[in-house]
Formats: C-alpha cells, structure tokens, sequence
C-alpha cells in the first residue's frame, strides 16, 4: 500500500521482557480462540458423520498412547491457559492503576 | 444541518489542530459532523477521505470506553465462571462458558485486527469475518453442550485420558 521504504523495526529492536510476555499474551489469546473456534465448528459438521465426542475419546483410549504422550498433550493444552490467565492478572493490575512506579 | 463547506472548514481546522497538538478529538470536531479521517504517513500528516457521518458530541468516545469496560468486566466474569466449573458441573456452566470464551475471544482478535490490518477494505473484511466466526462458534459451542456431552465433561474427559 504504501511505496516507499521503512525503517527497520521489528528486525533491530531487541527482544525484551516486557515485549516477549506482551506477545506471547497475545499469542497464546489468538492461539485458544482459533483453537476453540476450530472445535466448535468441528462440533457443527461430525454429527451429520455419525460422531460424537464420547466416540472421539474411545477412539483415542484405543490408541492406547503412552502417558508420557497424553500428559505431554495435557501440557500443550494446559499451559496456553494457564499463562494468558496470569498474565491476564498483570493487565488486570495495570488496568487498576498499579505497577506504573519504579520502586 | 451544517453545510459542507462548514463542514469542510471545521474538519480542515480541527485536522490542523490535530497535526499540532496531537490531540485524538479536539472540541470542534466532536460538535459537529465531521469527515471520519485516516492519517495516513505521507511526508506529513494528511487527511484520507474515508466516510462522512453525522454523531453526536462524545458519541464515539463513550461508546469506545463503555467498550473498554465492558472487556474488563468480562474478563472478571470469566475469572469467576472457570473456577466454578471445578467447582460444579451442570449446563448452566456450561452455556456460561460458550458465552463468555467466544465474547472474550471475539473481543480480543477485533483488538488483533484493530492493531495490525490497515487500509480502506481490509479491516472491514476481516470483521465481518470475524463476525461469522464468532457467530459459528457460539452456536457449535451450543450445539455441542445440547446435543453432547457439553464443555465441562469434555474437559473432564479429556483430562481423564490418563487413567
């Protein structure tokens, strides 16, 4: 859209603290949304397959995984959650007014 | 009714003023119509005919911190609701839940967009978008708690794999 050349910003700037746990709140946001919205409209078009989630979960206990395999999946699905909600914690500070001051 | 060329006037003033001060709404573009500006970044700051509408003062700057409210006090209800379902399992929760993550998500990617998709047709895309996203996944999210187990046991269930 615009034809004439940029400073550089994102490639110079160094990453720090307050960027990177900014972004990854941001990521991990998009990332459970686009993720809940996959399922939900999963949940829309299976049934008309046959499918329901109980199905969907014998299924996987037939797989028999290793515990090593679920708990990691566990992981992968818990921790998301689990740091947009503390860090939703520190916006929710800010937004009161607090930890603006250096002390 | 204010004329065009009033219209223009005040518009040209107010820009004027923006460019030196800074200023997001200076008093006399809230007081009248006004043409909706985009600054666009061309060697200096320049107005871009998007749209023009009428609003009343203060109009688009209480909607936008009723807005801002509103996204707190959710984000507060769900800090509330998500415990809960540890605590008690039953379809209340669950529609709560559909509710309340598909609204707090919705919010929150119209904050994506906001930030990084400019232009005169992009935004505007990506919300409708959006809209039909978030339209699909409340009712699937529905569907799923009427019609099958709902979000609590899923979750239950799924945890429970490692048994």
């Amino acid at each position: 859209q615009m034809k004439r050349p940029m400073s550089p910003h994102l490639t110079i700037y160094k990453p720090q603290l307050t960027s990177m746990l900014s972004i990854t709140h941001r990521a991990t946001g998009a990332a459970l949304t686009g993720g809940m919205y996959l399922f939900a409209m999963h949940a829309l078009v299976v049934p008309a397959f046959g499918w329901d989630f109980t199905m969907a979960i014998n299924m996987i206990k037939g797989w028999e995984l290793p515990w090593a395999v679920i708990v990691s999946a566990k992981w992968l699905l818990a921790w998301p959650v689990a740091y947009h909600t503390l860090n939703g914690f520190r916006h929710m500070a800010w937004d009161l007014g607090y930890g603006f001051n250096i002390s | 009714l204010v004329g065009r060329r009033e219209t223009k006037m005040a518009a040209s003033v107010g820009i004027l003023r923006l460019a030196r001060r800074n200023v997001l709404f200076s008093p006399r573009l809230v007081t009248r119509s006004f043409v909706a500006s985009g600054m666009v970044h061309q060697n200096r700051l320049q107005p871009v005919q998007t749209t023009q509408f009428h609003t009343s003062p203060q109009s688009l700057a209480a909607q936008a911190s009723s807005h801002w409210n509103a996204e707190r006090v959710l984000a507060v209800g769900l800090l509330t609701i998500i415990p809960a379902a540890f605590v008690v399992q039953n379809p209340v929760i669950d529609y709560g839940l559909a509710a309340a993550l598909v609204l707090h998500g919705h919010w929150g990617f119209e904050q994506i967009f906001t930030d990084y998709i400019h232009g005169p047709l992009l935004p505007r895309l990506s919300k409708i978008a959006l809209y039909g996203a978030s339209i699909v996944a409340f009712a699937g999210l529905c569907y799923f708690n009427y019609n099958d187990v709902g979000i609590c046991k899923a979750v239950a269930m799924v945890w429970a794999l490692d048994k």
